[in-house]
C-alpha cells in the first residue's frame, strides 16, 4: 500500500460521492486532508469521519465557481493544514441534467454548464499551481468522465465541460511539469452516487457495462492515492480511464456478438 | 474529382475480392491508370493485371517492376480492406492468428516495396483500408482486430519514414460497411445499425472520393492519418 505521509489533500466536492470516497481513501494512506464544496454539513462528516479514525481534515464549505471564494478557501487549507501538496479536482456542479435538444439550450444553461462544471477546476488549478511549482512539487488530479472522451446524446455542457477537463489536465502537464508538478486525469465510467440517484437522467442498465456492473466508488480510492503519491511521477497528462471496460469497446452495442448477429 | 488522378499509375490489390471493383472504378473514374494485382474483376478496365498470390518480396517485385515497364512509373497504391475474421476465442486456432499475421506482412510488403520506390523518385501516395477494430474492441474480433490495428500503426510509421521523401501514407477507416446498399428500414431492424449514429450501414461509394483525394495531388499536405467513414460510430461512449 502506497503511503501519503507528509501530503496536504485539497478534494474538491469531497463531501459526497466519488469526492468523498477519494478524501478518505487519501486520508487511509496517511494524507491530511481538506474536503472543499458547497454543503457544510457532508465536508464536516467526511471531516469528521478521518479524524475519527485518527487522521487530520478540515471542512472547507466555498462556492468553488467563485474565484474569490476559492482564493479564500485555498488560503485556510494553507493556513490550518500546510500547503496544499495534493489536488484533486473533482467537483463538479452539474447544473444541467442534460436530455435537451440542442435548440432548447439557452445561454445561461450553456454557460453555467460549464462554468459549474469547467470554473472550479481551473480556479483551483490556479490558486495552488504557483505554491507547488515553488516548492518543485505537486500532484494535480482532475476527475473526468467518459463522456469527456466520446459523444452522447443531449448532454451538450457535461461532456464539453468533461472534455475541456482533459485539455486543462494536458495544459497543466505540459505548463507545470518542468517544476516537478505533473497532472492526471481519471475519467470514471458510471459509478452510482447519492448526486445520480437523484438525477432524472438515469445511468444505463449494468448490462451496457462490459463487466456487466457499475463501479463503486471505493474502487477510485486506490487509483487517486496511487495519482497523488510518488509512485506515479513520471506519470503526466495522462487520462486513466476506469470503466468497467466500456470506452474499450464503444464500436458495437455492449454484449453484441458477431456470431449471434444475423449479418457479420 | 473527374481527371484529379489524371494518368497516376495506381496499383490496387485487397485481401477481400469484393472491393476491388469499387476501387478500382472510383481511380478509373478518377483518371488513374489502373494496375490491378490479385484477382481478375471482370468489367473493369485495366492497364495491368497481376494474377498469382504475391505472397513473397520476390513475387511482389516483380509485379512492381512489370507494372512499370507495362504501365509507367508507380504512383499511388491502394491496399484495399482486410476482412476481419471474427471468430470467439475458443475456437481460434493457431492458423487464424497465423493467417491475420499474414494480411499485415502482406500490407507491410506492398507498402514497404512500393513506397521505397516511390520515395527514391520523391514523390507518391499509398491509401490503406482499416476498420474501426482498429481502435475498438468487439467481441470475438480478437484476431480481426490484430490486423486492422497494425496496420493502422504501420501507416503512421511508414507515414514519417517518407515524409520528407515525398510519399504521403494515409488510411480510411471504414465503419461497419457493407458492399451493397438495403433499405433503410430494413436495416433498422439489426441492432448494430441502431447504434451507428447515421442509423445504416456504409457502402463502398460512401469512401470513393475520399480515397480519390488521399491518393491525389490535392491533399499533399496531409500524411500519417487514418480518415474514419463510419456514419459515427467512433464518437460513440
Amino acid at each position: 500500500m502506497l503511503r501519503l505521509d507528509g501530503e496536504t489533500a485539497l478534494v474538491t466536492g469531497g463531501g459526497s460521492g466519488l469526492g468523498r470516497a477519494m478524501a478518505l481513501g487519501l486520508a487511509r494512506a496517511g494524507a491530511v486532508v481538506a474536503v472543499a464544496g458547497r454543503r457544510k454539513g457532508p465536508l464536516e462528516e467526511v471531516s469528521d469521519e478521518v479524524v475519527r479514525s485518527g487522521g487530520r481534515a478540515l471542512a472547507v464549505p466555498a462556492d468553488l465557481t467563485d474565484s474569490s471564494d476559492v482564493a479564500r478557501a485555498a488560503a485556510r487549507v494553507e493556513s490550518e493544514l500546510g500547503a496544499v501538496s495534493v489536488l484533486v479536482n473533482n467537483a463538479g456542479l452539474v447544473r444541467d441534467q442534460g436530455g435537451t435538444a440542442i435548440w432548447d439550450v439557452t445561454d445561461d444553461a450553456w454557460r453555467g454548464g460549464i462554468a459549474g462544471i469547467l470554473d472550479p477546476a481551473f480556479y483551483c488549478s490556479r490558486a495552488v499551481a504557483r505554491g507547488m511549482c515553488e516548492r518543485g512539487r505537486g500532484k494535480i488530479v482532475n476527475v473526468s468522465s467518459g463522456l469527456g472522451l466520446r459523444g452522447t446524446r443531449d448532454n451538450y455542457m457535461y461532456a464539453c465541460a468533461k472534455g475541456a477537463v482533459i485539455q486543462l489536465t494536458r495544459s497543466l502537464a505540459v505548463s507545470l511539469g518542468r517544476w516537478g508538478v505533473t497532472a492526471n486525469c481519471i475519467a470514471p465510467g458510471f459509478f452510482p452516487t447519492e448526486a445520480t440517484d437523484a438525477s432524472p437522467m438515469a445511468l444505463p442498465p449494468a448490462e451496457f457495462i462490459p463487466v456487466g456492473r457499475t463501479g463503486r466508488v471505493d474502487e477510485l480510492a486506490p487509483l487517486v492515492v496511487w495519482l497523488a503519491s510518488s509512485a506515479s511521477d513520471y506519470m503526466t497528462g495522462e487520462i486513466f480511464v476506469i470503466d468497467g471496460g466500456g470506452l474499450a469497446g464503444g464500436y458495437a452495442p455492449t454484449g453484441w456478438r458477431p456470431s449471434s448477429s444475423s449479418r457479420g | 474529382m473527374a481527371g484529379i488522378l489524371s494518368g497516376k499509375v495506381s496499383v490496387v490489390r485487397s485481401d477481400d475480392a469484393r472491393w476491388l471493383r469499387p476501387i478500382c472504378g472510383a481511380l478509373l473514374g478518377a483518371g488513374a491508370k489502373v494496375a490491378l494485382v490479385g484477382e481478375n474483376v471482370s468489367g473493369v478496365e485495366r492497364h495491368a493485371s497481376i494474377s498469382g498470390p504475391c505472397g513473397d518480396e520476390e513475387s511482389v517485385r516483380d509485379a512492381l517492376s512489370e507494372i512499370e515497364a507495362d504501365v509507367g512509373r508507380i504512383g499511388a497504391l491502394v491496399n484495399g480492406p482486410v476482412r476481419p475474421l471474427f471468430r470467439s476465442a475458443s475456437r481460434v486456432v493457431d492458423e487464424d492468428v497465423v493467417r491475420a499475421q499474414a494480411s499485415s506482412a502482406s500490407a507491410h510488403r506492398w507498402m514497404r516495396l512500393a513506397g521505397t520506390a516511390m520515395a527514391a523518385r520523391g514523390a507518391g501516395s499509398i491509401v490503406s483500408f482499416v476498420t474501426g477494430l482498429a481502435r475498438r474492441g468487439v467481441a470475438e474480433a480478437s484476431v480481426g482486430s490484430m490486423t486492422q490495428a497494425s496496420i493502422e500503426a504501420m501507416t503512421r510509421s511508414f507515414a514519417l519514414e517518407w515524409a520528407a521523401a515525398g510519399v504521403r501514407v494515409n488510411a480510411i477507416g471504414l465503419g461497419w460497411f457493407e458492399m451493397e446498399g438495403r433499405p433503410i428500414e430494413e436495416q433498422r431492424s439489426e441492432r448494430l445499425v441502431r447504434y451507428i449514429p447515421l442509423r445504416r450501414r456504409g457502402i463502398p461509394d460512401d469512401v470513393a472520393s475520399l480515397l480519390v483525394y488521399l491518393l491525389s495531388d490535392e491533399s499533399g499536405y496531409v500524411t500519417g492519418q487514418t480518415v474514419y467513414v463510419d456514419g459515427g460510430a467512433m464518437s460513440h461512449a
